[in-house]
């Protein structure tokens, strides 16, 4: 006997937007891109493009569809990120999702006294020690901004407390071109050369141009190097609705996917080949409070839809989970880091960044860092999807236990219950007079007491005393260099 | 005078045209310009600046009211020149030096316009000079900076600095994410509003 024509799925699926739609979409961002155009506020910029025959008009660069489909051609699919010791693996490509932290929060909760506080150094140094007790994180980034550093040189700073107990792959940003050079001359350090670096890099960079449809000077500066020195990048534009786009969710995406294919072609020209990820935020405005939301419906309409145009593009994207618009680890927090990071491995997103983000990218905290782990593996363990095979279909038991019968002592339950079950760190799974008798803790008081107990165990420096110097050696170099530019 | 509070009423509702029929009415009837911009515009926009505050309303329907009031200030304006009744005050805005976010400032502008302020927009990545410059030669009453990224707040001293050099009396008022009111406290700033519609409370009490 053989069973014929049967389809199994690995994992479920899901779409937001036909076909048509999607090329619908496209076709409005190649519109935006031949018709309107972006302003560019960069030198070398705007020579690559005059000379790959944009039309220029001043600062204004409008582009032809065949420059887009060129871009398009040239980008990599696939783009390998690899913690700087060999540890830990970011995979960028279709089908493969990655989860982990974001950049450039102004302000935490301290872990101890609970106020909302500026970030220092030491919360960056703590953020990399929780990061890598979290299995589910795939990548690390220092999610705050150090207060007690020059601003100028934060991002150096930030590397160097990030990944000190951390050597997982590294999200970062950089200020302007120059830091984005020393940023490269460390990990460089670390990878043993430049060309090493470009063949396995071990950071992936990230740099924003301003909605709507404009490139500034540094942050083009930024692009152009990671080009040259193929440092993966992240370009994605803020477009929130109603502000810095259209009211509308199609217009918006249009304008976001048309404001990063600009800076996609721009990257291409500088140098072919050089990893890129796609992918604009397009969320609401909220239009009673003025935040920038990265909680609720309509983030999570962008990100499904932004994935399926990742797919037609065939280049890796960009995603937002486990963020929230709540400034505490409540019901609200819970419910937005949960469905972010859920919407995120539907729609096949592929660095799902700023887990952890609270009010709105306004506060983090250590808790919301455990809080996304384990949420991120709840999502994983349901998009494994349901395993169908003799094996666990069980026949022959079901009928050996038969009616009245159970199945608790089984050698297949004991084969089977762990993978096939869910068990949280967190999550409250006692019955109610245990929890009572227990001193009715809550989620949050235990992923509190975790990150005392993570703050408070030995952890090993994962950067060497030599690695260090290296390091400030090249920081004060920039150092220098600052003082003497002013 | 009863057309004073019909028009406050119509600039609630965010109807335009009846704003300006019921300004023209008690032009008509020899209101004091004076009478028709506290008692009738801006007393309606305080309504929905409050309105707005507590949630109960949207930005795109106050900028509608605001609308209706710019609407009856056409009418009015060439009174008030001639009766030198000026507006609520006049307040240069701007981003400061090294920052490019706009939205939150934009929405400042637009809040404090429809309160009645003229307002001067400098726009983004300003130095010191251009927001002191800009305020002498308006003669503002407020000078109001906005800051979104916590390396370019501190350029805001600078702009307290230059403005007590340069003997520029306008007040100062701070806003934008990372900003305190401790902050405001320690550069010396006047004024501080974590969001748009306490700006413009904040903006009213500067005067
Ligand atoms: C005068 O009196 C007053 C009174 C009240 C005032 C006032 C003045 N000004 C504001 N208010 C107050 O009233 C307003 C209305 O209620 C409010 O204004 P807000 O501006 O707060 O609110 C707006 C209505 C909506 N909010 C916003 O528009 C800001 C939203 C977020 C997501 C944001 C955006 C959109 C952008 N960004 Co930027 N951005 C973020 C923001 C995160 C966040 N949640 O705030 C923030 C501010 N950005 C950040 C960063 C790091 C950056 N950004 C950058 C760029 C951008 C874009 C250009 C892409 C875009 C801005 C587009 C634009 N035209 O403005 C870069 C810097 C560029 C530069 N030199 O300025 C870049 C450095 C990123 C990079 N690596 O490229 C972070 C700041 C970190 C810090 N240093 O403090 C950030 C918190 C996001 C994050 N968590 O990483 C109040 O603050």
């Amino acid at each position: 006997m053989i069973k014929v024509d049967t389809k199994y799925y690995n994992s479920p699926f899901f779409a937001i937007l036909s076909e048509d739609q999607l090329y619908r979409i496209h076709s409005a961002s190649l519109e935006i891109l031949e018709r309107t155009g972006m302003d560019v506020h960069n030198k070398e910029a705007l020579e690559i493009l005059g000379d790959a025959g944009a039309y220029i008009e001043g600062k204004r660069i409008k582009i032809k569809p065949a420059m887009v489909e060129k871009a398009l051609a040239s980008a990599p699919s696939k783009i390998v990120i690899t913690g700087r010791n060999g540890n830990g693996k970011v995979l960028l490509e279709r089908n493969v999702v990655n989860y982990g932290l974001g950049t450039d929060v102004p302000k935490q909760i301290d872990p101890y006294t609970h106020e909302v506080r500026l970030t220092v150094l030491k919360d960056i140094e703590n953020i990399g020690k929780v990061v890598r007790t979290c299995d589910n994180v795939d990548f690390n980034s220092y999610a705050g901004l150090a207060s007690d550093v020059e601003p100028e040189l934060q991002d150096l700073y930030h590397f160097k407390a990030c990944n000190t107990y951390c050597d997982k792959p590294y999200f970062t940003t950089a200020a302007n071109g120059a830091n984005m050079k020393a940023l490269i001359d460390i990990s460089a350090m670390f990878a043993g050369g430049y060309e090493k670096l470009r063949s396995t890099p071990s950071l992936i960079v990230y740099q924003e141009p301003v909605s709507p449809l404009v490139l500034g000077k540094e942050s083009a500066e930024v692009l152009l190097t990671c080009s040259e020195y193929g440092i993966p990048i992240v370009f994605p534009p803020m477009v929130q609705m109603c502000a810095t786009g259209p009211a509308t969710l199609a217009g918006a995406l249009a304008q976001g996917s048309a404001e990063t294919l600009f800076c996609l072609v721009l990257h291409q020209l500088k140098n072919p080949g050089s990893p890129f990820i796609w992918g604009p935020y397009v969320s609401q405005m909220d239009m009673k409070t003025t935040i920038s939301t990265y909680g609720g419906p309509v983030l999570m309409k962008s990100q499904a839809a932004l994935g399926q145009l990742s797919r037609f593009y065939n280049i890796p994207t960009f995603g937002f989970a486990c963020c929230t618009d709540s400034s505490d680890i409540d019901v609200q927090c819970g419910v937005e880091m949960f469905w972010s990071a859920f919407v995120n491995a539907l729609s096949g997103l592929n660095l799902c960044h700023d887990i952890g983000y609270m009010n709105s990218g306004l506060i983090f905290s250590l808790e919301s860092i455990l809080l996304s782990d384990e949420i991120i593996g709840a999502v994983k363990f349901f998009m494994e999807g349901i395993e169908v095979n003799d094996d666990t279909l069980a026949l022959d038991l079901i009928d050996r236990v038969g009616p009245s019968g159970n199945y608790l002592a089984e050698e297949h339950t004991l084969q089977y219950f762990k993978r096939e079950g869910w068990y949280p760190k967190y999550m409250n799974k006692k019955t109610y007079e245990v929890w009572v008798r227990e001193n009715k803790r809550s989620v949050k008081e235990k992923l509190e007491v975790r990150v005392h107990e993570i703050l408070e165990e030995e952890a090993p420096s994962l950067i060497s005393k030599e690695e260090k110097k290296e390091i400030d050696a090249i920081i004060k170099e920039r150092q220098k260099a600052v003082l003497e530019a002013v | 005078m009863g057309c004073v509070k019909e028009i406050a009423g119509a600039l609630i509702a965010g109807d335009a045209d009846e704003v300006k029929k019921f300004v023209k009415a008690a032009v008509e009837d020899e209101v004091d310009p004076q009478t028709i911009l506290d008692q009738g515009l801006i007393a309606g926009m305080d309504v929905i600046g409050a309105k707005f505050k507590a949630s109960e309303i949207y930005v795109p329907e106050v900028l509608v009211s605001a609308r209706a009031m710019h609407s009856g200030m056409e009418l009015l304006e060439p009174l008030l020149a001639k009766t030198g009744v000026r507006a609520r005050g006049t307040v240069v805005i701007g981003t400061v030096k090294g920052d490019l976010h706009d939205i939150g400032k934009n929405l400042v502008c637009m809040m404090l316009k429809g309160a009645g302020w003229k307002v001067v927009d400098i726009g983004v990545d300003q130095p010191a000079e251009s927001f002191v410059e800009t305020a002498q030669k308006e003669d503002a009453d407020v000078i109001g900076m906005s800051a979104l990224l916590t390396t370019t707040m501190v350029n805001m001293k600078q702009v307290v600095e230059l403005a007590t050099i340069k003997d520029c009396n306008a007040k100062i008022m701070i806003g934008g994410a990372p900003l305190t009111q401790s902050f405001a406290d320690e550069i010396g700033a006047q004024g501080y509003a974590p969001d748009a519609a306490t700006a413009v409370e904040v903006a009213n009490g500067l005067l």
